[in-house]
This record gives structure tokens, sequence and C-alpha cells, in this order.
């Protein structure tokens, strides 16, 4: 069965914006699939760029400014599991070329695992 | 004795325009009698008046003051919200077992970003369970 986590953050206009998400409580997480949306004040749909996602393991995926519409629906992921004490969260790098702040929600599908698995397949 | 057959439960309410999570956008589900397990949920969210399509922001789900999100840190800021937009088509859950009676229910805070009104119809699919199962899975 599927647990669901969901991260949201503020990226500022013209620069680049870093959103953290870790694992809840007691438990790392295996993350299957992923979700971006991104919305402007006045909660329309738009689209930025996404250049990186990294781990405590490393780089999970270097994405060259992919634009987050890729992930407006539910996408099948593999990144390796993440825990929820500092660096063992899952980083994502974001680039707003708008002129205006944007605000994005991340939703992970995935499982929850064995917090020695943080940083393994 | 446990029917395996799946059920479905219906949800249809008005959130209002700009609305924060308060006890007002606090909504629970409760079966009719018995226990629910849910195995998949759906969201529809529309412009109230327009009928275009929208979404609501998810701050929390508890069923019994159980965070059924991981990644909940005990209060609903903001950089734990999520959309109703990953429950557009019919998602996959692993909430617990839910009860029909007050405080048993499957309890969901909603905000509405919006500058206005907004539908908000919840399906869950699962199954009827017996209620010794209440938040377990």
């Amino acid at each position: 069965m599927s647990k669901i986590l969901f991260a949201s953050g503020k990226c500022k206009d013209n620069e680049i914006s870093k959103i953290k998400i870790f694992s809840g409580r007691s438990s790392a997480f295996r993350c299957s699939q992923m979700q971006i949306n991104v919305f402007d004040e006045k909660m329309n749909p738009v689209d930025i760029f996404l250049s990186k996602i990294s781990s405590f393991a490393g780089t999970e995926m270097e994405l060259e400014n992919l634009s987050t519409s890729f992930f407006s629906k539910v996408r099948d992921v593999s990144f390796r599991c993440f825990g929820n004490s500092a660096n063992q969260g899952l980083v994502f790098e974001f680039f707003n070329p708008f002129r205006y702040p944007v605000t994005v929600y991340i939703s992970l599908i995935g499982q929850e695992v064995s917090l020695n698995l943080v940083g393994k397949e | 004795m446990t029917n395996e057959k799946l059920k479905h439960m219906f949800e249809t309410f008005i959130l209002k325009a700009n609305h924060e999570p308060t006890s007002y956008s606090c909504l629970e589900l409760t079966s009719l009698s018995g226990a629910f397990f849910p195995q998949s949920m759906q969201m529809i969210v529309k412009n109230a008046k327009t009928k275009e399509n929208s979404f609501v922001e998810i701050c929390n789900i508890t069923v019994m003051g159980d965070p059924q999100l991981i990644g909940f840190n005990g209060k609903t800021d903001k950089r734990q919200r999520g959309t109703s937009l990953t429950f557009k088509e019919q998602q996959d859950v692993d909430f617990a077992v839910f009860g029909s009676s007050n405080g048993q229910g499957l309890t969901f805070n909603f905000a509405n970003p919006h500058s206005f009104d907004v539908e908000v119809t919840i399906i869950l699919v699962g199954l009827s369970v017996e209620v010794n199962r209440l938040g377990g899975r």
C-alpha cells in the first residue's frame, strides 16, 4: 500500500531555491512516484525549472532545467531511501524564471522503510 | 465476518474562498455502520460557480488523531501541505480503518487558497471490516 508524503515551499523570483523533504518520525522513505505542481500568486498553474534532485547518497537526478510540467501528473521515479535527520533528506533545486514568487507543491508516493536503508536503493 | 467486497463512500461539500485551516475546514468522514478500510481515494475539486477544475490544499489527514501522511510534523504549517491534484485520479492509499462514531472518522484538514468557493468531492473505495480493527490496517 502507498504512503504519501507532502511538502511545499515558495521559490523566489528569478533565482534557484532549494526545498528539503524529510521522511516522517521513525522511518525512512522509499519514493516510487512523484508529482510536482507549481502555482503563481493568484494560484494559476505555471511551470518552472527543476535542476537537480539530491540526497544523502549524492545526486538522484541531474535534470538540466527540466520543466516541472513533466511532473504535473504522477510519474514513476526511483530514488534512494531518504531519512528524517539533517542531511538525510531529499533536496529539490528549482529555478524560477519569472518576476514573481511561485508556490511549489511536491507529492511523494512510496513506502516507509527501516532507517538503516537511508542512502540505499 | 469481513465482507471483502469493495464499497464506495462519497462526500461533497463547499469550501469558502481563502479559507485557512480552522475547525470549519475540518471534515470528518465516518462510515454508515461498522468500520471502513480505505484502499483508494479520489478527489474532484471544482470552482463552485463556474464548475471549472480547481484544487485545494491538503493540510493533514488523521484517524483518531493519528496522522496518515508521512512527514507530518505535528502542525498544519505551509511546508507540509499537498494538493488535491495528487488524488485527481484514483490513488492507492494506506489509511487506517475508521469507524462510524464521532471521533472515529477519517479527518481531513483543508485550506482553500483561491479567491472563490470550491466544491470538493471525496470518493473513497474500500472494504467494510469489523469494528475491532479501528485504527489498524
